[in-house]
């Protein structure tokens, strides 16, 4: 049997982006490109594997986002996925819970056997959203895997744990997230880049697949980590600098007590 | 005054009877040019039936490649920047066109102005001097067969491999022809009974004679090896068309239709929207000017003599290259071309088959190799578009390159820094050195009259930011009125571009054009060499309609040394030497301007130069996108084989005027010198500017 597969995917900054607050409010840096989240760029590249071996006829993404968006979505697409779907939120603040409940409920529309997405996404840190996909789907997760193997129906997958590896495995329908060490995600070839521009991706609204779930978190406000300071270099030979430093690090520092 | 008697002459055709000699020797001499006709035919068959065939260049340019064509044919300009094979070769050439003309003259003389015109200039001064070149032709060419010989048999530099050596069988025939002559000449003078004049008019052919027995023996003699001559000069004409010596053809051919040599610019793809195929990875991918002036290639080895990749021992030589392209259509073409082989044959298939990963990602895009190739056949044009083949077709480069290319793509500097961090060295010199640098379009920038083009090394790069600062600090001084686009500015995309990523490399040059004619800048002043061509030459490859002006900082630096507009400045003390950059002095022919500004910084003393110096400089290892390479292969590095030629005669100063000069020589210093040794290696303008901040600190005390 041949596997459709829905990849989820969501739009972060790069790693390397210089976080600032914006005039939003909200963090972000308007100057660097935005990226697919790396841990579900992982998941995309599984999923194009899975493809590419024979074992999945289909590989859709599935994202919560905005327009501006689509150029990330693109990425995916060069990456060798079919098409892809934009659950649209336009100017609307919607957290977690209120995300995972438009991806399953948009899954519940479409036929898929394996979801793969990364085990979090960045830019949060959260990783909340495979775990209540899966929730309100009823199906169950495989977290953080390091290996994917699928027979069939059955999907086995590795995760590195504290000093071992453990081998889970499941029947479709199943949600996978991806861990880092899964692949190396590929870069995309000029025709393949060309070819995703013609691909279909299909816009949802929101209102569509979040009927006033409300919301019951509210984000209060963002700030950033206070900057590190100067780096400062005692002077003098070992023994007076280990003195110095002793000093400023109970007197002036308070670090030491 | 004394004349020479009009007996002063020989006798033409002393010694050969043949009835109606005049039609004979006509029909004769056609035979081979026919031959050769044909040859040239047929290859100019082969050259059409390569990519989409032969495109004339436009009309308006014929006379200049014509001129420069000429100069390259008889001044052999090329080919003398190689010392022993270059004169050798001057020697072999003048010594054919000479003794060819020569024999036209002869032939003039018999077979149109006697029957004709009743007319006989073979005499007096005109045949002594005749005779005398003719003698110093013959023994030139000689002495050259011979040396050529010598190369070939016994010193067999590395140059004259594979079919190189096929030549020798056409340097024994010129040799042969050319002891001939003088056995002819000598036969002729002794059976003619030793004419007086002969002594200053053949000196050559007048002691062979010495030797030659007067009468019978030396009719005899003439008779066997006038026929022998005859029949050899017209055997090897015949064979000019098609064999080696078709060079003679081809390289014309080639010199007068090829670009502006270094190419430094590959050749855009052009609607790469639309394109399907992107690059080279089979033979037939090529256009027409690459099978074609690979299939022109000479075999001299000139091109690998000077590549940085290949004295360091790494795996690529661009002669090979190019002979695996000739050889890999010729074997194409004799298959039956496309409908008859398959993109897997590995003939067919040159990129990872023939022709390895490793050899093209060695190449550092110097243009070493285009400088030196007599025949301007384009190497470095041809690496790009097969780096393009796996790039964009097959998603294959060295695995640290994937970085570069993100963090150009998202972070627009291959460093991957965040854009506002190129805001940093402007905060830092205001505190510094209390020097506002205005951002284009905002306060103060008004009357800015040059966009000072940072680049991403000079604002993101620990070791560029002192050069940066040198030239802020500097054209301030002079009282040049600039700005700086800041976070604005992007990578000009050289590195992708020259790794192969074209389609990177092209979003990033529109976006920077896009902002550059926002902004209305009409003048440009950029600290890299790198990001200098990119607008002096790249950029206006794929937009025609740029029309800015764009110097280096060492040119803009040079102009207001000149001017007196910088003065006074104290030079630093050191035993400093110089370091052209490739895309500076090669690729862009900035030579001079570097020297000034050294020479300035050093008050007033020339810096010294290693012998691989201006045009012909040597690489740092850097150009070609190698900067974000690996250099694992071969068994020293390109910036450490620089050091140490730069270091040999213990200067303690290296200069430089490209970011990434300073930086791999830096680390080559380290590396050749020891931590012991201390080497100081900066850009000339900052060198400069240490002078300058000298004067600061002396008033302030
Ligand atoms: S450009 Fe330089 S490195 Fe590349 S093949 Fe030519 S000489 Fe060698
Ligand atoms: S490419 Fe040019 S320099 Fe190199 S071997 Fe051929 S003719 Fe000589
Ligand atoms: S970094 Fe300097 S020497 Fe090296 S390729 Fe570039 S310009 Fe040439």
């Amino acid at each position: 049997m041949s596997l459709k597969i829905v990849c989820l995917l969501k739009q972060t900054l790069p790693t390397e982006a210089k976080i600032s607050i914006l005039d939003t409010g909200k963090p972000g840096d308007a100057r660097s490109k935005p990226i697919i989240n790396p841990y579900d760029e992982f998941g995309i590249e599984e999923a194009v594997k899975l493809k590419e071996a024979g074992k999945a006829s289909e590989v859709t993404l599935l994202s919560v986002g905005t327009d501006k968006w689509l150029e990330t979505i693109r990425r995916g697409l060069a990456m060798g996925a079919d098409q892809a779907v934009l659950i649209d939120v336009g100017s609307e603040e919607i957290d977690q819970s209120q995300v995972a409940e438009a991806l399953a409920n948009q899954l519940q529309k479409m036929e898929y056997d394996l979801v793969l997405c990364g085990k979090l996404a960045v830019d949060t840190g959260l990783g909340e959203v495979p775990g209540r996909v899966a929730a309100r789907l009823g199906i169950p997760l495989l977290h953080v895997a390091a290996k994917v193997d699928v027979e069939g129906n059955k999907v086995t997958v590795e995760r590195v744990a504290d000093g071992n590896i453990v081998h889970v495995e499941a029947e479709c329908p199943v949600i996978v997230s991806a861990d880092k060490s899964l692949n190396k995600p590929r870069f995309a070839s000029l025709p393949n880049i060309m070819k995703a521009k013609k691909k279909p991706i299909d816009t949802v609204a929101l209102a569509d697949v979040l009927s006033g779930a409300a919301q019951t978190r509210r984000t209060v406000k963002y700030e950033l980590p206070p900057e590190r300071g100067p780096v400062r270099m005692l002077e003098g030979e070992n023994d007076a600098a280990a003195r110095k430093l002793v000093d400023v690090l109970v007197n002036e520092e308070k670090i030491v007590h | 005054m004394h004349t020479l008697a009009a007996a002063v002459t020989r006798e033409i055709y002393w010694n050969i009877d043949i009835p109606f000699r005049g039609l004979v020797i006509v029909i004769l001499g056609l035979v081979p040019f026919a031959i050769i006709a044909y040859g040239l035919w047929q290859r100019w068959q082969r050259w059409q039936r390569m990519g989409d065939g032969v495109e004339l260049p436009p009309r308006d340019e014929w006379w200049s490649r014509t001129k420069r064509t000429l100069v390259q044919v008889f001044a052999q300009k090329r080919i003398r920047r190689r010392k022993q094979g270059g004169y050798s070769h001057v020697m072999i050439f003048w010594s054919f066109v000479l003794l060819f003309i020569g024999t036209v003259i002869v032939a003039i003389q018999t077979d149109l102005a006697t029957p004709l015109f009743d007319w006989y200039f073979f005499d007096g001064a005109f045949y002594v001097a005749y005779s005398i070149v003719l003698d110093l032709a013959g023994l030139g060419g000689i002495a050259a067969c011979c040396f050529a010989l010598y190369r070939r048999y016994v010193t067999k530099p590395e140059t004259l491999t594979k079919r190189m050596l096929t030549w020798t069988p056409h340097i024994w025939v010129f040799l042969v022809l050319l002891v001939q002559g003088f056995i002819l000449e000598a036969c002729r003078i002794s059976g003619t009974g030793f004419p007086d004049h002969e002594v200053y008019a053949s000196p050559v052919g007048n002691v062979f004679a010495q030797v030659i027995p007067t009468g019978g023996i030396a009719e005899g003699l003439h008779l066997f090896f006038w026929w022998f001559h005859l029949a050899l000069t017209l055997v090897w004409l015949g064979m000019f068309g098609q064999t080696a010596m078709a060079h003679i053809f081809t390289s014309m051919a080639t010199i007068w239709l090829a670009r502006e040599i270094p190419v430094s610019t590959p050749r855009p793809i052009v609607d790469i929207e639309e394109a399907e195929e992107f690059g080279v990875l089979t033979v037939d991918q090529f256009i027409n000017t690459h099978l074609r002036d690979a299939d022109a290639c000479v075999e001299c080895g000139r091109c690998t003599d000077v590549c940085p990749a290949n004295i360091t021992g790494k795996p690529l030589s661009p002669k090979k290259i190019i002979n695996d392209i000739k050889e890999a259509w010729l074997a194409y073409d004799a298959a039956g071309g496309a409908e008859n082989t398959s993109d897997e044959d590995p003939t067919k298939r040159l990129v990872g088959g023939i022709i390895s990963q490793d050899e093209l990602w060695s190449c550092t895009t110097c243009g070493a190799c285009e400088q030196e190739c007599p025949v301007m056949i384009e190497q470095v044009d041809k690496i790009v578009q097969m780096r393009r083949g796996l790039v964009l077709m097959e998603s294959e480069f060295p695995e640290e390159v994937q970085n570069a290319f993100n963090n150009m793509e998202q972070q627009g500097n291959p460093w991957g820094k965040p854009p506002d961090d190129r805001s940093k060295w402007i905060e830092e010199i205001a505190e510094e050195e209390d020097l506002i640098v205005p951002i284009w379009g905002e306060e103060g920038s008004e009357d800015a009259e040059y966009l000072f083009w940072v680049g991403c090394a000079g604002a993101l790069d620990a070791r560029s930011l002192p050069i940066t600062k040198s030239v802020a600090l500097l054209i301030q001084k002079a009282g040049v009125k600039f700005a700086v686009l800041g976070p604005m500015e992007s990578c000009t995309g050289d590195p992708a571009l020259r790794i192969g990523n074209e389609y990177l490399y092209q979003i990033l040059a529109q976006q920077n054009i896009e902002v550059i004619k926002e902004a209305g800048v009409k003048k440009i002043v950029t600290q890299c060499p790198h990001c200098f061509q990119s607008f002096n030459k790249d950029y206006r490859k794929l937009d025609g309609s740029l029309d800015y002006e764009v110097i280096h900082h060492t040119q803009l630096i040079s102009e207001l040394l000149e001017d007196k507009r910088l003065e006074g400045i104290p030079g630093i003390d050191a035993k400093a030497i110089l370091h052209d950059s490739c895309y500076l002095a090669r690729h862009n022919k900035v030579t001079d301007e570097p020297r000034n500004v050294a020479k300035a910084a050093l008050g007033n003393v020339a810096a010294s130069e290693p012998k691989r110096c201006g045009e012909k400089t040597f690489c740092c290892g850097a150009g070609g996108g190698r900067m974000w390479m690996e250099e694992h292969l071969g068994d020293k590095n390109v910036n450490a084989e620089r050091a140490e030629e730069l270091l040999k005669d213990g200067a303690d100063t290296i200069l430089t005027s490209c970011p990434f000069c300073k930086t791999m020589l830096s680390d080559g210093a380290k590396v050749v010198a020891g931590e012991s040794r201390d080497v100081k290696v900066m850009d000339v303008a900052e060198a400069l500017a240490q002078g300058l901040k000298k004067t600061k600190t002396g008033n302030n005390a």
